[in-house]
């Protein structure tokens, strides 16, 4: 993985007036209530909030996986919230990474396969597959196990293969919702240490939705949701 | 790429539901197969067997085939054996031409001169040779059944009529017993005889002549037995039009190809019209429409059973893949959140009913040749409608490449149809909720 840092393009995320609203039953539930947010390029974001806050809305609206019920999500100069399927799809491959939870790997495919698939979705020449793969993997310290399954890995280990994952392709903007959350706290020390690491080395852009003080603690930014509202600190 | 990866590696990730899978699939093709293949033996033998009574074209005097039955003599053919010739050297029907043959068709009474006995006989007269050639027509190497030695009976060795006996013919089994002959020799060595009465359009009072008798045999139905005589065409010609040429009610036309029937016909048409001749010209299936209605029947049938193995082998390979689904819901969530489209997504599920359908239809093929071949070894004898002996059951699994390739299609087809719902469903998951699974 080459340590380049990115061009800076200041406001990576913009969130104008965005409402999120669903339908519950009979019940209509705002989840999200006029949230308006810049992020800035290489910012190490937290957000933090109780259950229900609204915090996974605010990250599934700003990774791309679904369209506010009113206002602009604008990322990287992209109004996402004006376009398809297909074009938010190829959006999400070539500008944005994932990290979940429960590390959400392939389970049928092995570690290198894993960090390789967001290559191969963006249609890297096969050359450059193989050295950003490994590359990758290096960064994480995983390239030893690289044919290994995702159940034949630790959990810190699964995490990290998803860092590698979520980074290989180089994207403007990293989304991880509760990244420390199913691992002990050595580990979970470990895997924000290393997330941080490659803000620093790649001028990757993290935002991170975590009831943990751990990760805040090394936030640039901290926002805090209420009720689907953002409380500045 | 990946996703080939991916769809093949999920399908061994229940390997026991696979199996159950793969097994029906298997099967099913294997079925499809042997049933393909009965219904194709069933096609070939029934043709076969049509053609060996009637040829695949006849020529008639116009009104004949309607009217005839009432005097056939007079529906005489005169100038046949130019006309014949004509035909066996017309360019377009003589290479496609195995066999030129006339045939009489005469009716009368028969009597028995020791029982005194008497019954209707409809009589038709062959050259013998030509009627032997019609009788051993075997084009699809078919197992023959004069092989069997269930079938002894009705194949004697000896042909059915003799150029050497010009005036020896057989009779149904039916017309021997009601006018009491006893086919045993005479200690002269001498055959059995019988006085045939008919009547001749060339004179008032009634024609008689002496009919040796080589033996009796069935003809499958009971009013072919009862009342078919086969003698020697001249014979018959004689008996009908004296101190004339050999005249016939048909000429009686083999082909190389069934294929060529359509082309073979429409050039004697042609030939027919350009002639001014009175004749008309019959297929084989106008000549034996029964033999189509059956056919028809069991295609039928065969469509049916096909429409049900089709339905119920999709449902399983649907239920599959859709368990596939549901389990794997959150997995089908993250790779749309890393950027696979839904094109992506649906062709993962896809390609797994398609590996379904390949590996369970290419083992569904191997299973139905195998079958086929024990079926083959069985020996399975059974006697279809309307044929006297027993024939052996054959499953034309690879003698026809269509057969295991309909049937694969067939299968991937299904596969794949029943994949589409499943993969559909998959790409249209709301990303969100399925990453909350």
């Amino acid at each position: 993985m080459s340590t380049h840092q990115k061009p800076i393009d200041p406001e990576l995320i913009q969130l104008e007036e965005v409402h999120k609203d669903y339908v519950c039953g009979r019940r209509r539930v705002q989840a999200l209530r006029g949230v308006s947010l810049d992020v800035r390029q290489g910012s190490f974001v937290v957000i933090e909030g109780l259950s229900g806050s609204g915090k996974s809305t605010l990250l599934n609206l700003i990774g791309c996986l679904d369209y506010p019920t009113r206002g602009r999500v604008i990322i990287a100069g992209k109004d996402t919230s004006a376009m398809n399927d297909r074009a938010l799809s190829r959006f999400r491959a070539e500008r944005l990474g994932f990290i979940f939870q429960d590390f959400n790997l392939i389970p049928m495919l092995n570690a290198y396969e894993n960090v390789e698939y967001p290559l191969r979705l963006k249609g890297e020449a096969k050359a450059q597959l193989r050295r950003r793969t490994e590359a990758a993997l290096e960064a994480v310290g995983l390239i030893d196990m690289a044919d290994q399954r995702p159940a034949e890995l630790s959990g810190g280990q699964c995490q990290r293969v998803a860092i590698a994952r979520a980074l290989v392709s180089q994207p403007d903007l990293i989304v991880a919702d509760e990244p420390t959350a199913n691992l002990d706290s050595h580990t979970g020390e470990r895997i924000v240490e290393l997330m941080r690491s490659m803000v620093e080395r790649f001028g990757a852009t993290f935002i991170i939705a975590t009831h943990d003080p751990m990760i805040a603690c090394h936030a640039t930014h901290r926002y805090r949701l209420r009720d689907g509202r953002m409380v500045f600190e | 790429m990946t996703e080939l990866k991916l769809a093949f590696r999920n399908i061994f990730r229940h390997p026991q539901r696979t199996l159950a899978t793969f097994l029906a699939m298997a099967l099913a093709c294997a079925g499809l197969v042997l049933f393909g293949g009965y219904i194709l033996f069933i096609h070939l033998s029934g043709e076969t067997h049509a053609t060996m009574m009637v040829g695949h074209l006849q020529i008639f005097k116009r009104g004949f085939y309607e009217t005839g039955a009432g005097n056939p003599a007079a529906f005489a053919i005169e100038d046949y054996e130019p006309l014949r010739q004509r035909l066996i050297q017309d360019p377009e029907i003589g290479p496609r031409a195995s066999l030129v043959t006339g045939m009489l068709v005469l009716s009368g009474i028969a009597r028995n001169p020791e029982s005194k006995n008497s019954a209707p006989f409809i009589a038709q007269g062959w050259v013998p040779a030509d009627l032997a050639r019609l009788q051993e027509w075997n084009p699809y190497q078919l197992f023959d059944m004069r092989q069997l030695a269930v079938n002894r009976v009705f194949f004697p060795t000896e042909p059915e009529l003799d150029a050497s006996e010009p005036k020896a013919g057989t009779l149904g089994v039916g017309l021997a017993r009601i006018l009491g002959m006893d086919l045993q020799r005479q200690a002269d060595g001498s055959r059995a005889r019988l006085e045939l009465l008919c009547a001749s359009p060339l004179s008032a009072t009634p024609r008689i002549g002496v009919l040796y008798v080589r033996r009796a045999v069935p003809r499958g139905l009971k009013a072919f037995d009862d009342r078919l005589i086969f003698l020697p065409l001249d014979y018959a010609s004689r008996l009908m039009f004296p101190g004339q040429g050999t005249q016939v009610t048909a000429i009686v036309m083999l082909l190389n190809r069934v294929e060529d029937v359509p082309a073979v016909a429409a050039r004697l048409k042609e030939i027919i019209a350009q002639q001014g001749l009175e004749l008309e010209v019959k297929t084989w299936i106008e000549l034996l429409p029964v033999h189509q209605q059956a056919i028809r029947m069991i295609d039928l049938f065969f469509y049916f059973s096909l429409a049900i193995v089709a339905v119920v082998l999709a449902f399983m390979i649907y239920n599959t893949i859709m368990m596939g689904v549901l389990e794997r819901t959150r997995e089908i969530g993250t790779l749309r959140a890393m950027g696979a489209s839904r094109k992506r997504v649906s062709t993962v599920f896809l390609l797994e009913g398609l590996i379904l359908g390949l590996a369970g239809g290419g083992t569904g093929i191997v299973l139905g040749g195998v079958s086929a071949w024990l079926i083959d070894a069985a020996e399975i004898l059974y006697q279809p409608p309307t044929i006297p002996f027993l024939i052996k059951l054959e499953i034309l699994v690879f003698q026809d490449w269509r057969v295991p390739l309909l049937a694969y299609i067939g299968c991937l087809a299904v596969a794949l149809a029943a994949a589409y719902l499943p993969a559909r469903k998959a790409s249209r998951l709301f990303i969100a909720e399925a990453l909350r699974r």
